[in-house]
């Protein structure tokens, strides 16, 4: 590349102070810059510009009546000279835009929020507008870096004895879930189904398996209550709002300085639509990746169903259709996870995730039985099968810690997650520890958050840290329990939770929208901007600054290790995973979970 | 109608004095009369809302048929449907210009060529494929692209000055500095020259200097060779201060002035002194020409200003009397003045085809 | 061609303090402000009453998640 010779020139009374930062970046870039004085003449300008052998000239000046004018003439006189052809003409400042710019004679206009690197790009005359801008943000693997070693002998041990435990138990079981997710696996093709072709073999196997909901809509085309299909004029209007929405995205970056942690936010309006349009305001915010929420119900239902559905609660419904069009509206930087973890169609649903082009999902046998509603030997087994399709379709999935909100301790709770995690592992899987950054119970009671949110929280990172060598992604969302339906509030709880999670080097982090503990309604999508922006505040904040630990710290982190490796022990002298679950080991009525009922007696041996 | 391919300037001398109105105008009076039209624009026109004010503003509605040089960005923003032909290897904030016919009429925003090499290439498109008139809609203030026409109709109006005798004085100057023909034989073998040339009674090239003269101290170099020059020539533009110098140094009488064209000057902005620069030549006695005129067709006022509101900070549309700003204009020029609004584009549209 | 309040994505939320005498009050007030604009989905977020009044954060739908959004229909282009 060719180094360039730019003239820069401040038309407002002061510097500019965005000019200078473009000078260092051109400077930088190894291009010849010329700083003019503030606030000369236009024919002064010209005389410079006139006198020098600079082929791009820059302009920065604050917009109001009567300056158009001058900037106007400031390019007539170029032109009149004959050097207009000469240089390559921008503008920046408050206000400025593509239209503008052009109504004024220059080649570009630069509004706020311009970056260096984009100035540099039209210096250098590569594609002008963003593009630049779009490929620097690139879709980033959460596991990277982290080998799954064991930095704790005694809990190595216990773990993989609990594995050979689970994997033993599961082997030769199977349930309704698990024959789904092969018909699945086996006989539904995400390419044929793109094209429309019948999946005659898949439609004869697969209502068998399924419940009543899902055998009414296969059968008798009956949808469920809340559901309905959209119009195709419907349809036609979402393409061309994906369409015009993706011709003008730019996809900024929150982390500042850092590259870790990527955030990600929940979407899940019950409304395909309406997530997209969440989804591409969240990308355009800054978010890193997405995590699809399905409706409650999802979990309790035997079998997914088909079809483009809205639905009016909570939670968007899992089908190949709804996933199809979210998966089709993102940016190909945003990382996409669907959530497979808690209920009756949890391997199915990560076969489906797999082959529709997910990014992530989620699995827990111990939430998904004490927090989750689920039979725990049902969730055992579909879960051992979730993660073998987890491994074969390159889906890494965090294990959710959520039975803490019911009231389990951090330790036991960790227990839970390590012990899916230990069987990813065996099974070829990448799991990624999903500690909960939340007021809970256990620290009301036991008084950890007292003074401050951050000892407790960045003892349980530590304490994982020192067990394991394994990506962690505080979630989710964090700060729960902290945040109230004050819009300031939540988003200040959010933005500093999601900045400790950043000081404690994790690799995500799963933040809430400022609305997220209000229960009359959808989350909206200012709500959703309202904390990306308290959340990119937050790591400008802060920038790349380290946190000390704390005696408190160091004291709760050993406490929890040496709790993990007790009730390790219980369950490894148990000599049964799914008894020590609907015993309590691993979280007891007392402590507020329950072994859930969906999916019982559905386990049957192979 | 049009005897030859012609092209047509619309100068503004502020943003808001009714480019687009007198374009609007003649495109609808043209289009009528079967005239093959072609349209551009040297800034970005035909937005609902200005860009600085927030109020509203003009629309361009374009008949089925005519030819236009369009951003491609543009495009997509009107609900005219344009049919492009071709794509020219120039770039705009908006994308690259593109050449096309308008196939459904419709709303238009155009954003065209906003330098004169450009303009030239743009015109050049549409000529070749049969246009006879093309309009040129010019931007705020912005004239010196309209190099390229044949001939300018100077938008004027309120909202460049509210003072009306100051604004037909302006007006009056512009008048004047246009009136001046093209050089037609006059001195031609010099006006290939890149520099500001002096020469004497026998052809020869006493002196030379820049291109453009920007401050009095460029015209040193022509000091000595002042008393014997014949003929001056500057293929730039010449500022204010240096037309006053001119004006002190010890050229004869006689003196042969060649300037490139009229906005080389009108661009320094003291068009007073222009004025006075050219009387004085006059009573002289000396010959000025342009290498390349542009004559002032004719001025359209307009009594709309966007008045700014400390209360409230943001503008609220304001008139001046019409029909005083008109008769103050019209008495001051020696071109018509036309207040299209009031009056319709008919006798506009005259001053357009038997200017010839 | 769809009005203003059809392009709006979900919904609009109204923070305002307003002087009241009680949390019960203020929610009221607002809830009767945001329905007298013409707003029929109408709810509080977030209600604090202290001192002389409460902090409101009122929010009125005007797409709920299913419904046929405004934002959606083809938009008049020159807009």
């Amino acid at each position: 590349m060719n180094s360039k010779k730019i003239m820069l020139v401040p038309l407002d009374p002061v510097h500019d102070v965005g000019l200078k930062m473009i000078r260092r970046g051109l400077d930088e870039a190894g291009h010849e810059t010329v700083l003019l004085p503030p606030d000369l003449p236009v024919e002064e300008i010209v005389q410079e510009i006139y006198n020098s052998d600079a082929n791009t000239v820059l302009v920065s000046r604050t917009l109001g009546y009567g300056v158009a004018e001058i900037l106007a003439r400031l390019v007539d006189l170029l032109d009149a000279m004959g050097i207009r052809h000469r240089v390559k003409l921008g503008i920046g400042g408050m206000a400025i835009r593509p239209e503008l710019a052009a109504e004024l004679g220059f080649d570009a206009g630069f509004g706020p929020g311009t970056t260096v690197e984009e100035a540099v790009a039209f210096v250098e005359g590569r594609e002008y507008k963003g593009a630049s801008f779009r490929a620097g943000k690139t879709k980033h693997d959460i596991t990277q870096g982290h080998s799954y070693a064991y930095r704790h002998d005694g809990i190595k041990e216990k773990l993989e004895l609990i594995a050979d435990m689970v994997l033993s138990w599961a082997e030769g079981k199977t349930s309704p879930g698990v024959k789904r997710a092969a018909i699945r696996d086996e006989l539904w093709d995400v390419q044929r189904w793109r094209n429309y072709e019948q999946m005659t073999d898949f439609l004869q196997e697969y209502p068998a398996h399924c419940g009543e909901l899902a055998q009414n809509f296969y059968k008798k085309g009956i949808f469920h209550p809340k559901t309905r299909r959209f119009t195709r004029e419907e349809a036609a209007g979402l393409e061309e709002y994906v369409r015009r929405t993706r011709e003008e995205m730019r996809v900024p970056k929150l982390q500042h300085s850092r590259t870790k942690p990527l955030v990600f936010n929940q979407y899940g309006t019950g409304c395909p639509f309406m997530d997209i349009a969440h989804i591409k305001v969240s990308e355009a915010w800054g978010v890193d990746g997405v995590v699809h929420f399905d409706p409650s119900w999802g979990a309790r239902t035997e079998g997914l169903l088909d079809g483009f559905l809205t639905h009016q609660e909570d939670g968007t419904v899992i089908t190949p259709a709804n996933l199809n069009r979210i998966k089709l509206a993102l940016e190909p930087s945003t990382l996409w996870q669907v959530r497979a973890h808690r209920g009756l169609n949890t391997p199915e649903t990560v076969v489906l995730a797999g082959q529709i082009g997910a990014d992530l999902t989620k699995i827990n046998i111990c939430y998904g039985s004490l927090g989750g509603g689920t039979d725990p030997a049902r969730m055992t087994v579909d879960a051992v099968w979730a993660m073998r399709y987890a491994a074969k379709y390159g889906l890494p999935f965090d294990v959710v810690t959520n039975e803490e909100l019911c009231g389990v301790p951090a330790y036991k709770a960790f227990a839970g997650m390590l012990i899916t995690t230990a069987v990813g592992v065996r099974l070829g899987a990448r799991p990624i520890l999903q500690p909960l950054f939340c007021y809970s119970p256990e620290v009301m009671v036991g008084l950890q958050m007292q003074d401050n949110y951050i000892e407790f929280n960045a003892a349980k990172v530590m304490a994982l840290g020192q067990i394991i060598d394994a990506p962690i992604w505080p979630g989710a969302p964090v700060g729960f329990l902290t945040q109230s339906e004050d819009r300031v509030q939540s988003s200040a709880s959010t933005a500093f939770h999601a900045s400790l999670a950043a000081l404690l080097g994790v690799d995500g982090v799963t933040i809430a929208s400022s609305d997220e503990a209000y229960s009359g309604g959808p989350i909206s999508v200012p709500s959703k901007i309202d904390t990306l922006r308290a959340v990119g505040e937050g790591f400008r904040f802060f920038g790349k600054t380290s946190l000390a630990p704390t005696k408190d710290m160091e004291i709760w982190r050993d406490q929890i290790v040496t709790g993990i490796e007790e009730v390790l022990t219980k369950v490894a002298e148990k000599g049964d995973f799914v008894q020590a679950l609907y015993d309590g080991v691993l979280g007891s009525r007392e402590d507020g979970a329950y072994p859930g009922r969906n999916g019982k007696d559905t386990v049957f041996p192979l | 109608m049009i005897k030859a391919k012609k092209s047509i300037g619309i100068a503004g001398t502020a943003k808001n004095t009714g480019k687009t109105t007198a374009t609007v105008a003649l495109l609808n009076h043209f289009h009528a009369r079967g005239v093959d039209l072609g349209l551009t624009s040297i800034g970005y026109d035909g937005e609902s809302i200005d860009n600085v004010t927030g109020l509203p503003k003009p629309r361009i509605y374009v008949p089925k048929g005519i030819k236009v040089v369009t951003a491609e960005r543009c495009l997509g923003v009107s609900s005219a449907k344009i049919g492009v032909k071709e794509q020219l290897d120039i770039n705009t904030p908006l994308g690259k210009l593109v050449c096309g016919v308008v196939e459904r009429e419709g709303l238009l925003v155009t954003a065209g060529p906003n330098q004169s090499t450009h303009l030239k290439q743009a015109k050049h498109w549409l000529y070749e494929n049969g246009v006879e008139l093309v309009v040129v809609d010019g931007a705020l203030n912005r004239i010196s692209p309209m190099v390229e026409t044949d001939g300018l109709i100077l938008a004027t109006g309120a909202a460049f000055r509210l003072d009306t005798s100051e604004l037909a004085a302006h007006a009056h100057y512009i008048a004047k500095i246009c009136r001046y023909p093209g050089s037609d034989g006059v001195a031609e073998k010099f006006l290939d020259s890149t520099r500001t040339i002096v020469w004497d009674q026998a052809g020869e090239i006493l002196a030379r200097t820049n291109q453009s003269l920007l401050e009095p101290g460029q015209l040193g170099p022509l000091q000595p060779a002042a008393a014997r020059a014949a003929g001056f020539y500057c293929p730039g533009v010449i500022m204010p201060q240096c037309l006053k110098k001119l004006m002190q140094m010890p050229f004869p009488d006689s003196t042969n002035y060649v300037f490139a064209d009229p906005i080389k000057t009108i661009i320094g902005n003291d068009l007073e002194l222009v004025h006075d620069f050219l009387a004085e030549i006059d009573r002289r006695g000396g010959v000025f020409r342009y290498k390349r005129a542009v004559p002032l067709l004719a001025v359209t006022v307009n009594p709309y200003y966007p008045k700014f509101r400390y209360e409230t900070n943001n503008y609220e549309p304001a008139f001046v009397d019409r029909d005083s700003l008109l008769a103050n204009v019209a008495a001051k020029i020696d071109v018509p003045a036309f207040d299209i609004v009031a009056e319709g584009c008919e006798k506009l549209a005259e001053t357009v085809v038997f200017n010839d | 061609m769809p009005g203003i309040l059809d392009l709006i994505m979900d919904a609009v939320d109204i923070e305002t303090f307003v002087v009241c005498r009680s949390e019960e009050d203020g929610r009221k007030l607002v809830v009767q402000l945001i329905k007298d604009w013409g707003f029929t989905d109408v709810d509080i977020v977030f209600c604090q009453f202290q001192g002389p009044g409460a902090r409101v954060r009122g929010r009125a739908y005007v797409h709920r998640s299913g419904d046929v959004y405004g934002w959606l229909k083809p938009r008049d282009k020159e807009a």
